[in-house]
C-alpha cells in the first residue's frame, strides 16, 4: 500500500461479517511523527482493550504492532472471530484507525 | 510544562437541594484522599451523579487544577471520549497527535479531579481512558459514576445505595420517620409543589409506604413527589401499586431496583397527556441540551402543535421529566439520561425514531447553513453552534448510519469550515470527514469534497504530508466528476502543503487558480480563500508588495461581508508583510486587530499566530522583554489547543527567541516567558493590546451614543469585565448563571459595536 493511499484512505471500511474463528486481522493507522512515548501509550491502550474483550470471551487476541516510521504508519495484528470485534476493540482503545482487513499469515521457514 | 494559575472548575450549580447522603458523602471524600480512581456504582436514578458532584465541589479547593465534570451521557462514540474531557477542561484539541496522547500530555503535572459521569455505555473506553491517564498523570484523581465498575487495576468501588426508608411493620414516630433520607427527600420535593407541606401523623403512613414502594430510589421519589400537586399520597400509592404489581417483592437487588425505577418512569409517562408523551419521546433525539426553538422545529406536528410547545415544555419541567436552566430571558432544557433512554424506547415503539433523528439532522444543517454564510453574525453563530456541540456530533453519527444523507452532510461540513477551523477538534473532524467519505459513492463530488475538506483540516494540524495526499486524491476524483467546489478546496489546501515543502511556485499557481475560479464563478468565499492563501504565500516568500496588495483586497471583501474568521488570518499576514516592509506601527496595529478578530471567535489557534506576530515585532524594535512575554502568552494559548509552533513560523519564532535571549539574557528570558505563559487568555489579550499603542479598529461598525444604550445590569457586568473577572467569577459575584453572564456580554459587545473584552475594558476606563 502506498503512502498516498494511506493518507487518502479514510477510516471505517465496510465490514463483511464473520470469518473463520481465530482469523487474522490487520488494522492500519496513520501516526504522524509518533514519539516513543506515544507508541508506548498506544501499545498499552490496545493491549488493555483487547484483554478486556478477551476476558469476556469475545474471542480476540492482540498479537503485536509494527511501526514504519518513514511512512508514519502503524500496522496492528489481531486474531478474532470477526472484524466487528476488532473494530470494537480498536474503538475502545481510543486510537483512530484507517482500515481493518482480514489477512492470511504466511510464515517463514524455521 | 510550566506553572499555571489555578483554573476555575466547570462543576454545575445545584438546581435542587442535596438531601441526606451524609455518610456516603463522608465516605467518598475519605476514599478520594487515598484512592486515585473511585467509581460510584449503583442502579439508575440512585443519585450517583449528585453525590459525585457534591463531593467534587466540597473537595475542589484541595486540587490546584480544579475539579472538572465530564458528562458522557451524550457521547455515543467511544472515540469522542478524549474530546469530551478536553471540552470539559475548556481546551481545544487541534493537534494531529492521538487525542489520548495529547490529553495525557496536557494533564501531566496538573493536580486536578476529573469526574467521569455516566460511564456505563462506554465502559471499555472509559476504562482505557482512566487506566492511561492514571498511569501517565500521577497527580490526577478520577471519580467515575457508572452502573458497573470500570474494572481497572487500582479502582476502588463504592456502591451508592438507595436512600434509607422506614422499615415496614415497625412503629415509628413522625420524628423518627422523617430522619429517613427517602422521607426527607420526598418531603423536600413535596414542599416545592405543595406550599406548607409537612409530614404529620395523618400522612406519615402513606409517605412511608410510598418510600418503601419506590425502594428509596431518589429519581423515582422525585417523579412521584411532583405529582402531589394533583394527587394525594393514597392515590400515588394506588397508582404505583398497579404499575409495580408485576414486580416481585423479594430480594431488592440492583436489577430489581432498576425495574422499580423503570416502572415508576412508566407510571409517570402514563399520567401525561398524549401531546406530553409524544413530546417527551421526541426529545430523546437531542444530545446534551436544547432550547424551545429547536424543539418547535424538530418535534412539532399536528399531534404536538408548535404553539403548544412552550407550555408542554413547562409541564414536563414541572413533572420533573425535564431539567431547565434559565439564562436571562432564554431557557435551555435537558433530559436525564435514564429518562432519555426510556423516551427513546417509546419513540422506537411509535416507529418515529428515524423520522425525528432525520429532523434533528436537518435542524443542525440549518444552523450550519447560517454559519456558512460567513457574515456579520459569525461570532454569535459560532458560539451558538458551540452550545449545540453534542447535537452536532449526534447528527453526524446519524448520518454515518444513514448514508442517503451524505450530500447534505457534505454541505454541513462545508458550512462548518469556519466553526471547525476556529474550534476543532481537528482529529475528530478529520475522522468524521474520512468516515463520511467512505460512505459516499467512490467517484462522486461528495467524496472529493470530503477528502478536500479533510486536507484543509490536516493543514491546520501542520500535517502537511496527509494534506498533500488527501488533496491529490480529492483532485483526481474532482477532475473525473468535474466538480469545481472540490477542486478549489483541494487546491487551496494543497497550496499550503506545497509551501511547506518549499514549492513556492507550485503553491502560488494553485492559490491563483482558486482565486481566478472564485472570480469567474462569482463564488465570493472562494475568491476570499484564494486571496487569503496568496497573501500567506507571498508574505512567507518575501513578495511583500504582492502580499499587501492581495491582502488588502481580501480585507475589503471580508469587511463587506462582516465575517471575522478569514479576516483574522488576512490581517495577520498583512501585519507581517507590512512590518517586514518597514512600517512597524502599522504592522503592529494590524496584528492587534487580527488578535481582536480571533479572540472574538474564540479561535485560539488564530490568536496564537497574531500573538507570535506581535512578539516578532516587539523583538524587531528591541523590546525583548515584551517580545518574550508575548511568546510566553502565545505558548499558553497553544497549550490550550495542544499545538506547537507551526512549521511555517518555526524559523521566525526561533530567530525571535534567540534575539531575545541575546538581548536580555537567559534568566530574564525564562522569567518573562514564564510570566507570559502564566497569563490567562484575557490577560494575554490585554497585554497584547497595550494602552500606549494605537487602538485597533473594531471588526464591526460601531454604534453611536453607546453610553446611553447599556442597561444597569449590563454596565455592572461591563465594570466587572474591566476588573478582569472571568464569566464564572462574575456569575458568582452577581448570583447569576454563567450563561446569563455570557448573554449579557454578547449584548454589551453588540450594543457598543465592540468585539472583545479588552475593548469593553477600554470603554469602561474611558467612562467619565
Amino acid at each position: 500500500m502506498s503512502h498516498d493511499d494511506v493518507g487518502a484512505a479514510p477510516a471505517r471500511p465496510p465490514v463483511s461479517g464473520s470469518a473463520a474463528p481465530g482469523q487474522l486481522f490487520v488494522v492500519e493507522r496513520r501516526l504522524p511523527k509518533a514519539s516513543a512515548q506515544q507508541l508506548s501509550l498506544l501499545q498499552s491502550a490496545l493491549s488493555g482493550a483487547a484483554v478486556r474483550f478477551g476476558a469476556r470471551g469475545d474471542g480476540i487476541r492482540y498479537l503485536c504492532s509494527i511501526f514504519v516510521a518513514r511512512q508514519d504508519r502503524l500496522i496492528s495484528l489481531f486474531t478474532a472471530d470477526d472484524a466487528e470485534t476488532v473494530r470494537a476493540v480498536n474503538q475502545a482503545a481510543l486510537i483512530p484507525f484507517g482500515s481493518i482487513e482480514a489477512a492470511v499469515e504466511l510464515r517463514g521457514p524455521g | 510544562m510550566g506553572t499555571r494559575s489555578p483554573r476555575p472548575s466547570n462543576l454545575p450549580a445545584e438546581l435542587a437541594s442535596f438531601v441526606g447522603r451524609r455518610a456516603e458523602l463522608r465516605e467518598v471524600k475519605r476514599l478520594l484522599t487515598t484512592t486515585r480512581l473511585l467509581t460510584l456504582t449503583g442502579s439508575g436514578g440512585a443519585g450517583k451523579t449528585r453525590l459525585a458532584l457534591r463531593a467534587a465541589a466540597e473537595m475542589a479547593r484541595g486540587f490546584p487544577g480544579g475539579a472538572w465534570l465530564v458528562s458522557l451521557a451524550s457521547v455515543q462514540d467511544p472515540m469522542l471520549i478524549p474530546h469530551a474531557v478536553f471540552a470539559a477542561l475548556g481546551v481545544q484539541d487541534l493537534s494531529a497527535d492521538l487525542s489520548l496522547s495529547s490529553l495525557t500530555k496536557y494533564l501531566a503535572g496538573r493536580r486536578l479531579l476529573l469526574v467521569l459521569d455516566n460511564c456505563e455505555h462506554l465502559l471499555d473506553g472509559c476504562a482505557v481512558l482512566a487506566s492511561t491517564l492514571l498511569t501517565a498523570c500521577p497527580d490526577l484523581r478520577v471519580l467515575a459514576t457508572s452502573r458497573q465498575a470500570l474494572s481497572v487495576t487500582g479502582e476502588v468501588r463504592m456502591l451508592v445505595p438507595p436512600l434509607t426508608v422506614p422499615a415496614a411493620g415497625t412503629r415509628m414516630s413522625v420524628e423518627q420517620i422523617v430522619t429517613c433520607d427517602a422521607v426527607w427527600l420526598l418531603s423536600e420535593r413535596a414542599t416545592a409543589v405543595v406550599p406548607g407541606f409537612t409530614v404529620d401523623a395523618g400522612n406519615v403512613a402513606a409517605i412511608a409506604e410510598l418510600c418503601r414502594r419506590l425502594d428509596g430510589i431518589p429519581l423515582a421519589l422525585e417523579l412521584a413527589a411532583v405529582r402531589l400537586g394533583s394527587l394525594s399520597f393514597d392515590q400515588l400509592n394506588q397508582g404505583l401499586a398497579a404499575e409495580l404489581s408485576v414486580l416481585g417483592r423479594g430480594n431488592r437487588g440492583a436489577e430489581a431496583r432498576q425495574q422499580t425505577l423503570e416502572a415508576t418512569i412508566g407510571w409517570s409517562y402514563g399520567l401525561l397527556d398524549e401531546p406530553e408523551r409524544r413530546l417527551w419521546a421526541r426529545l430523546s433525539v437531542f444530545a446534551g441540551g436544547f432550547d424551545a426553538d429547536a424543539v418547535t422545529e424538530i418535534c412539532s406536528d399536528p399531534r404536538v402543535p408548535a404553539d403548544q410547545i412552550a407550555g408542554l415544555l413547562g409541564a414536563l419541567v414541572e413533572k420533573s421529566v425535564l431539567k431547565r436552566h434559565l439564562t436571562g430571558s432564554s431557557a435551555r432544557y435537558w433530559l436525564l439520561d435514564t429518562l432519555r433512554q426510556y423516551a427513546r424506547a417509546r419513540l422506537r415503539e411509535h416507529g418515529e425514531e428515524v423520522v425525528y433523528q432525520q429532523r434533528h439532522f436537518e435542524w443542525i444543517c440549518g444552523l450550519a447553513r447560517s454559519i456558512g454564510l460567513c457574515d456579520a453574525r459569525q461570532a454569535d453563530l459560532l458560539h451558538r453552534m458551540h452550545l449545540e456541540h453534542d447535537n452536532l456530533w449526534a447528527a453526524l453519527e446519524f448520518c454515518l448510519h444513514h448514508p442517503e444523507n451524505v450530500v447534505d452532510a457534505v454541505q454541513l461540513a462545508r458550512d462548518l469550515h469556519a466553526y471547525w477551523g476556529a474550534r476543532g477538534p481537528y482529529s475528530d473532524v478529520r475522522r468524521i470527514l474520512d468516515a463520511l467519505a467512505e460512505v459516499a459513492p467512490e467517484h462522486s463530488a461528495s467524496r472529493a469534497r470530503l477528502l478536500a475538506m479533510s486536507a484543509t483540516v490536516a493543514t491546520a494540524q501542520n500535517d502537511f504530508a496527509a494534506c498533500a495526499a488527501l488533496s491529490q486524491h480529492a483532485l483526481r476524483i474532482a477532475a473525473d466528476v468535474q466538480d469545481t467546489e472540490a477542486t478549489v478546496i483541494a487546491l487551496s489546501a494543497g497550496a499550503w502543503a506545497r509551501l511547506a515543502a518549499g514549492d513556492v511556485g507550485g503553491a502560488t499557481e494553485q492559490a491563483e487558480s482558486v482565486l481566478s475560479t472564485g472570480r469567474l464563478m462569482e463564488m465570493e468565499l472562494t475568491e476570499l480563500e484564494g486571496l487569503l492563501t496568496l497573501c500567506g504565500i507571498f508574505t512567507w516568500s518575501g513578495e511583500l508588495d504582492r502580499a499587501i496588495d492581495v491582502g488588502e483586497q481580501g480585507r475589503a471583501l471580508s469587511e463587506a461581508r462582516g465575517e471575522l474568521w478569514m479576516r483574522g488570518f488576512l490581517l495577520t499576514f498583512l501585519a507581517q508583510a507590512t512590518w517586514r516592509r518597514g512600517d512597524q506601527d502599522r504592522g503592529e496595529a494590524l496584528a492587534r486587530e487580527a488578535a481582536a478578530c480571533k479572540h472574538a471567535l474564540d479561535d485560539r489557534w488564530g490568536l496564537t499566530l497574531a500573538l507570535e506576530t506581535l512578539a516578532w515585532m516587539a523583538a524587531g524594535r528591541g523590546d525583548h522583554q515584551r517580545a518574550t512575554c508575548l511568546l510566553g502568552s502565545a505558548e499558553r494559548v497553544r497549550d490550550d489547543v495542544t499545538l506547537t509552533v507551526g512549521e511555517l513560523d518555526r524559523a521566525q519564532h526561533d530567530q525571535t527567541v534567540a534575539a531575545a535571549i541575546r538581548g536580555i539574557g537567559q534568566r530574564a528570558f525564562d522569567t518573562a516567558f514564564a510570566q507570559g505563559r502564566a497569563m490567562t487568555i484575557s490577560d494575554g489579550m490585554a497585554f497584547a493590546i497595550d494602552n500606549s499603542r494605537p487602538r485597533p479598529k473594531p471588526p464591526t461598525a460601531g454604534k453611536t451614543e453607546p453610553r446611553t444604550v447599556l442597561t444597569r445590569r449590563e454596565k455592572e457586568i461591563a465594570r466587572l469585565v474591566a476588573d478582569d473577572l472571568s464569566n464564572r467569577q462574575i456569575a458568582a459575584t452577581l448570583f447569576l448563571s454563567e450563561r446569563t453572564v455570557e448573554t449579557h456580554i454578547t449584548n454589551i459587545l453588540n450594543k457598543l459595536g465592540l468585539n472583545s473584552r479588552v475593548q469593553i475594558t477600554r470603554w469602561i476606563l474611558a467612562e467619565p
